[in-house]
């Protein structure tokens, strides 16, 4: 449906903020491009709108080779983080901008829009001005206009990003729901980790204008393919240390000792690394985990259906996360036991993941 | 309630210089000439004795008064849309982030920065009738001299003229402001629906604009009914009356036919006129504004 060919751009014609971006998305997918802010996933969703030229590289869309076409001529919609709802305009108005445009006849325009407003729960607000709409209600309005062009594609710029979290995560379920029921190709662009994992169908993780990872959430949560992606993805965030392999396991930040249970010893080329370990990773005794590591409890969170429990670790606090109300104070002693499947080790150079048994990457 | 004292105290210390420039400059004269307006005056401004409405009577039954009422709407419907389509054409060629719009930017608001008298110098040069720039060009293409500022049925239109070249930059400038604080993402909406051209201009961009479309078409009101210093250089209302607008048509009878109270009434009705307008736009026009 969009295929990008070694994409990049450049404002100043020297300086790449984007570069090297290879991508298939397929016809029906909900592709989410996710990174921080400033890593360039604005910029390419506006490449592909056409708002933006493309530098380098080739856009095809629908098979069409689309670098010099017309943001019109592109067959998509789009909705805009501020919505880009016109003040003047009613939102029936506004739900069927452009469809005039289209030589859509006026017929039709009516029966999309009897649809759409059904759809999104907007038939008595068809009559009210934007200003007179709540922050969700606008958002439906913005999505509405979208699913009313039927435009195969719709590309969308943090469009949950002004509302707050209770609406965001109803609007979460809802904009995937309509894209499945509809066959949406939709392009997400978010800097919000959740909405990536539950509403897309692929992931892209860029960076620094980089891709650093594509695959489905889950494979980026439990394979993150370098350190960047590892910590940019979870929350609580990655546990990182500097580590060190030594005859009884681990020393980790220089102070605390993994200690390897089983005698098995750490493989990796070259002997300093980072090892990452998830908060949720760390079980709540050695028990009969591959390792152990000790650590004395410095604060405990309870949220009510999880607990948080810091611990200083030679650099500042790592983080262990549990299910359920534990009983645990601070200042306690903790045995804290992990898996070795949980353990990933980083490149301390490149950040790339480093496995067991030697070799760099896959 | 003592705390409310001293605050109200401390609002009035810094509200008084602001109070008293417009007790003094503004609310004296306007209650002063409300009161003259029912006296009879003699030639020093003094009043003499009570005459009720017969000033407003005899100025409804002036003829000069009625063609300078005559007039002012005429300049008013010549100068308003003409300076506002003009410098709303401006802004938009203008608005554009392009090379050099600068250039034209700096073109386009200098008359901001040229004096009443200067510029009435500089189009009674212009329309000369033998030496004058207009003419010669006239000439030039095999047209005949046009009597600018000297034959009755052009004079009124010169003038407009002259109050375009001069009101158009500063409309240029807020109108000019007001399409910069448009947001983009309208614009960028449209691209991808395909409304562009005419159709963007007429169903985004003026709609968007249309706060500042209601200031400027406000202020173009008032200010052409309070026209007076490029008459005054270039006609005195002349000729036979053809460019004599209520505010010249005041000044006359204060200062040249000393005719205070006559005068006083007219101010009070150019006062209502203009009140009246005002409410009128912000009424009828201001509905189809929208505030972002």
């Amino acid at each position: 449906m969009i295929r990008l060919e070694n994409v990049a751009k450049s404002y100043d014609g020297k300086t790449m903020v984007i570069q090297d971006i290879n991508l298939e998305i397929k016809k029906g997918e909900f592709f989410v491009l996710l990174g921080p802010s400033g890593c360039g996933k604005s910029t390419l969703l506006r490449m592909i709108a056409g708002l933006e030229k493309i530098t380098q590289g080739d856009l095809w869309i629908d098979g069409q080779h689309a670098n010099d076409l017309l943001p019109k001529e592109r067959n998509l919609s789009m909705v805009f983080q501020n919505y880009a709802l016109f003040p003047h305009m009613t939102v029936r108005d506004n739900i069927l901008f452009g469809l005039d445009a289209r030589k859509v006849d006026r017929q039709e325009q009516e029966e999309r829009l009897g649809k759409v407003a059904e759809i999104m729960g907007l038939a008595e607000y068809l009559g009210r001005k934007p200003g007179q709409l709540s922050g969700g209600q606008r958002q439906r309005v913005a999505l509405a206009r979208s699913i009313c062009s039927q435009t195969p594609i719709c590309l969308m710029d943090e469009p949950l990003s002004n509302l707050d979290a209770k609406l965001r995560g109803q609007m979460r379920s809802e904009i995937r729901r309509i894209q499945r029921m509809l066959g949406l190709t939709i392009v997400y662009v978010t800097h919000d980790q959740v909405e990536a994992m539950t509403m897309g169908d692929r992931i892209m993780v860029l960076n620094g204008g980089h891709v650093q990872q594509v695959g489905e959430p889950l494979e980026v949560y439990n394979n993150p393919e370098n350190l960047q992606v590892a910590t940019f993805i979870g929350m609580p965030q990655m546990n990182v240390f500097r580590a060190q392999t030594e005859e009884e396991g681990l020393r980790m930040n220089g102070s605390l000792l993994l200690r390897s249970r089983s005698g098995r010893t750490i493989r990796l080329p070259g002997q300093e690394f980072e090892a990452g370990i998830r908060a949720e990773h760390f079980s709540q005794t050695g028990g009969d985990a591959d390792y152990v590591l000790e650590a004395e409890a410095a604060m405990v969170e309870y949220t009510g259906d999880e607990t948080q429990i810091s611990f200083a670790d030679g650099q500042g606090y790592s983080v262990v996360k549990w299910p359920g109300q534990v009983p645990v104070r601070a200042g306690e002693k903790l045995e804290l036991g992990v898996d070795a499947e949980h353990l990933y080790f980083f490149d301390r150079e490149t950040g790339r993941r480093l496995r067991q048994g030697g070799g760099e990457g896959q | 309630m003592r705390r409310t004292r001293y605050h109200l105290l401390g609002a009035a210390a810094f509200l008084l210089p602001a109070l008293l420039i417009f007790l003094a400059f503004t609310l004296y004269p306007f209650v002063l000439t409300c009161v003259q307006s029912v006296f009879t005056t003699n030639a020093k401004g003094d009043l003499v004795g009570f005459s009720g409405l017969d000033n407003y009577i005899r100025l409804f039954q002036s003829t000069i008064y009625r063609i300078s009422l005559k007039n002012t709407i005429v300049y008013i419907f010549l100068t308003v849309p003409g300076t506002i389509v003009l410098s709303l054409a401006m802004a938009l060629l203008t608005s554009s982030g392009r090379k050099g719009m600068g250039i034209f930017r700096t073109i386009f608001t200098f008359t901001m920065g040229i004096s009443v008298a200067a510029a009435s110098m500089f189009w009674t040069f212009m329309f000369h009738p033998t030496m004058g720039l207009l003419n010669t060009v006239l000439e030039m293409f095999g047209g005949e001299r046009v009597g600018w500022l000297t034959d009755m049925d052009v004079a009124i239109l010169s003038i407009s003229i002259v109050t375009i070249w001069m009101n158009t930059g500063y409309c240029y400038l807020i109108l000019l402001g007001g399409l910069k604080s448009i947001d983009k993402t309208y614009y960028e909406c449209s691209d991808i629906a395909g409304v562009g051209g005419w159709q963007r201009l007429r169903k985004v961009t003026l709609p968007l604009l249309s706060p500042f479309l209601f200031y400027v078409l406000v202020i173009s009101v008032v200010n052409a009914f309070q026209s007076f210093g490029v008459i005054d250089m270039m006609t005195h209302g002349g000729p036979a009356n053809s460019t004599n607008l209520l505010v010249y048509s005041i000044y006359e009878d204060v200062f040249v036919n000393y005719n205070y109270s006559f005068a006083a009434a007219q101010g009070v009705v150019l006062f209502v006129i203009v009140t009246l307008i005002s409410l009128l736009q912000m009424k009828i026009v201001e509905r189809r504004v929208t505030y972002q």
